[in-house]
């Protein structure tokens, strides 16, 4: 289970307060809130990668070398990729192998773009390898972080529709961070709605 | 009769490299006073367009055609990944390099794309990603160029904002008659407040259109397949992608 209680962050003379929140396994949590209120903030905490300056937060067990069972789709995808490798090498990092083959045509990555860098495909298809780097096989908690904001309407509905069998198949436990009430509203059990 | 100047020609614009064709042979016109959108799925082209109109094109691509503008007017671009900020400064200090002479102070500059101090202050890496959008479309906004092209301008924005900057986009070319070319996936914001819409699909015009024909239902089949699947209609599409 993912939990978070009385939590927030500071960052110099920034303080950020955070919603309570509790994500169970195959539960789909939305976080609904303005620009600016820290939601990306929360994503890394809850992965791990942003120490709590206050509050609880309580995170799934993993051992030390192996992966976080708690991935974050990172939202601005041009920084989540070390800009000097190929698709396929990123990919492999996080796979440990060619695992990763058997979802590419389920989230519309093309085989052809294996081979560029980050840098030579467009920000709607990077963010598609991105989701598809953090599907790997011990996820178990994934914090969506606008993963589709780059895509066309069409291309957004088949990847949440991937997404949605995906998660149902393996008990993923979602937090889909949108701007797009109504998307939350149709992928989410429940939405949080963050004021300031 | 008021006549609407033509500002910007676009002429058997392509792309290609040596593999492929990214962006077939197009020719559109752009107008003064307007605020054309341009839509259509990841990879179709949307931002290679926009990098043609400046003139450059990523490395290894090749351009042909032809992008002609009236002479001494020039074209301004905010580009889609905060990635072009400078890490190393504040965001006010690159802002201001871009306002022209005689424009209004800098608190004034700052409310129009609602960037408060305390985030001005900031330096790139402390922005979200909503307000690194703000940040580049002002500093592509403040140079007061006759055109401007908006990369993804409002993707990542509370939908408060994004029509905020939106109704900034189209106060630009109503009230500045500055010619406005805005690029989206958002078919949803841009029926709001685009006079026109280009639709790309795989590197090709599929047609020049207007958001009124749009919700009519009297356009293309792909314009209408990429209405139906915005989250509002998903209930209908479901049944039409099924």
């Amino acid at each position: 289970m993912l939990q978070l209680r009385n939590a927030g962050l500071e960052y110099g003379n920034t303080q950020i307060r955070f919603p309570d929140l509790t994500l169970s396994p195959g539960q789909r949590l939305g976080l609904f809130g303005p620009s600016g209120l820290g939601k990306s903030s929360l994503a890394k905490v809850l992965a791990g990668i942003e120490p709590l300056s206050q509050g609880e937060l309580t995170l799934p067990d993993f051992a030390k070398g192996s992966a976080n069972p708690v991935q974050w789709a990172i939202q601005q995808s041009e920084f989540a990729f070390n800009p000097r490798l190929t698709i396929k090498q990123s990919l492999r990092e996080s796979w440990r192998g060619d695992g990763f083959m058997v979802l590419l045509d389920l989230y519309g990555v093309e085989p052809g773009w294996l081979n560029r860098r980050p840098s030579q495909i467009s920000g709607g298809q990077l963010q598609r390898v991105n989701l598809v780097r953090a599907l790997i096989p011990s996820t178990e908690y994934l914090i969506c972080d606008e993963i589709t904001a780059h895509l066309d309407m069409i291309t957004q509905q088949q990847i949440w529709q991937a997404l949605d069998e995906e998660a149902y198949r393996r008990k993923l436990g979602l937090l889909v961070i949108s701007h797009d009430e109504d998307l939350l509203n149709l992928v989410c059990d429940d939405v949080l709605h963050w004021t300031a | 009769m008021c006549r609407e100047v033509s500002l910007l020609k676009v002429n058997e614009l392509s792309i290609y490299s040596k593999e492929m064709n990214l962006l077939s042979p197009l020719s559109f016109e752009l107008t003064a006073g307007q605020l054309t959108g341009v839509i259509g799925a990841s990879g179709s082209g949307k931002s290679l367009l926009a990098q043609a109109l400046l003139g450059s094109v990523p490395r290894g691509f090749t351009l042909s055609g032809e992008v002609s503008l009236p002479q001494g007017q020039r074209v301004a671009m905010s580009a889609q990944s905060a990635s072009v900020l400078d890490p190393l400064r504040r965001v006010i200090s690159q802002l201001m390099r871009r306002i022209s002479p005689g424009a209004d102070n800098r608190v004034s500059q700052l409310q129009t794309v609602n960037i408060s101090r305390k985030i001005a202050a900031c330096y790139p890496h402390q922005l979200s990603g909503g307000m690194a959008k703000k940040a580049l479309l002002a500093q592509a906004t403040w140079q007061q160029t006759d055109f401007v092209v908006a990369d993804e301008p409002c993707c990542g924005l509370d939908t408060s904002s994004a029509t905020e900057l939106y109704e900034y986009l189209a106060r630009l070319a109503s009230e500045e008659r500055r010619g406005i070319l805005v690029i989206s996936h958002n078919l949803k914001h841009l029926l709001t407040v685009a006079d026109d819409i280009l639709v790309l699909k795989e590197g090709r015009l599929v047609e020049k259109t207007t958001p009124d024909k749009i919700l009519k239902g009297l356009c293309a089949p792909y314009t209408y397949a990429l209405w139906q699947a915005i989250p509002g209609n998903w209930r209908r599409t479901d049944a039409a992608v099924a």
